[in-house]
């Protein structure tokens, strides 16, 4: 094999209708981030070495450094720019040390998609009992919930009215099938 | 399809839990002193109450946190949710 060729899970897949698009995102990197210590107290003391106020139960967090997504007690995703995983993930040991937390570069294994259009709460509530309506699901809102049958967090950054969902790398294509078949009258 | 109060993500569907039976369950602190029947008990008997349960749930297609649930199981009723660590609390309402 000469060389590799770089392509991403969906290779382009996408929906494109009048009033909803899905498309793959391929600018993030996902680093996970996972503190032992999920009292009040072990999380004020994590905020204080990062130097940010973690994002509680159901919040993003959009700092300098990336998006902050809350994923369960004492765990986020962190979404940066695709490739500066590593990087971002020797600033977190650096200023979290070893013990206590565990943080894992998760791009790999992950699927992102983003979600927008006018129809795209409307066709999003078709496959989940979440309530999408602006007031339960505001903008910088995030949930891990079940989605078409699968274990998805999907989230609004603030200040943006599209979604983004994450999945596992697996279900990427079918997730793209079922959003063309949900979405057929849009 | 009932609505369960996840301590941390708030209320969602049955359809994202997973039931986990009876809660409160405590092992035998010397299983090999125990009687076959104590250990028989504490293995596969359960309450199957007509009213007031505690049990476990497991919000398993969101936080994947375990926590403690009183339900009737008469009317579906869920009365407190309370975490893993807590005893029982008192409620009112349903049968005990």
């Amino acid at each position: 094999m000469d060389e590799l060729i770089e392509e991403t899970v969906l290779a382009g897949a996408s929906v494109q209708r009048k009033t909803l698009q899905v498309v793959e995102l391929a600018a993030f990197g996902l680093v996970r981030l996972q503190a032992c210590d999920r009292t009040e107290r072990g999380l004020a003391v994590l905020s204080e070495q990062l130097g940010l106020t973690l994002p509680g139960p159901g919040l993003v967090l959009d700092s300098q450094e990336g998006a902050w997504f809350w994923t369960a007690p004492g765990e986020w995703l962190v979404a940066v720019t695709a490739g500066a995983e590593e990087q971002s993930l020797s600033a977190l040991r650096s200023r979290l040390g070893s013990e206590g937390v565990a943080c894992s570069i998760v791009t790999d294994s992950h699927v992102v998609l983003e979600i927008s259009g006018v129809a795209a709460r409307e066709v999003l509530a078709r496959g989940s009992t979440v309530d999408f309506h602006p007031v339960n699901f505001p903008t910088g809102k995030c949930l891990l919930t079940q989605f078409a049958g699968l274990p998805v967090l999907l989230a609004t950054l603030p200040g943006r009215d599209t979604f983004i969902l994450f999945a596992d790398r697996s279900v990427g294509q079918y997730l793209i099938e079922w959003f063309k078949s949900a979405s057929s009258d849009c | 399809m009932i609505r369960i109060e996840c301590p941390w993500c708030g209320l969602r569907s049955e359809s994202e839990f997973t039931c986990g039976g009876q809660s409160h369950i405590v092992r035998p602190e010397n299983p090999a002193e125990v009687s076959d029947e104590i250990w028989a008990e504490y293995l596969y008997q359960r309450e199957n109450p007509r009213g007031l349960h505690r049990e476990r749930w497991r919000h398993t297609y969101g936080c994947r946190q375990w926590f403690n649930v009183i339900r009737d199981t008469v009317t579906h009723e869920i009365l407190a949710v309370y975490h893993m660590t807590d005893s029982a609390p008192e409620v009112s309402g349903g049968r005990e």
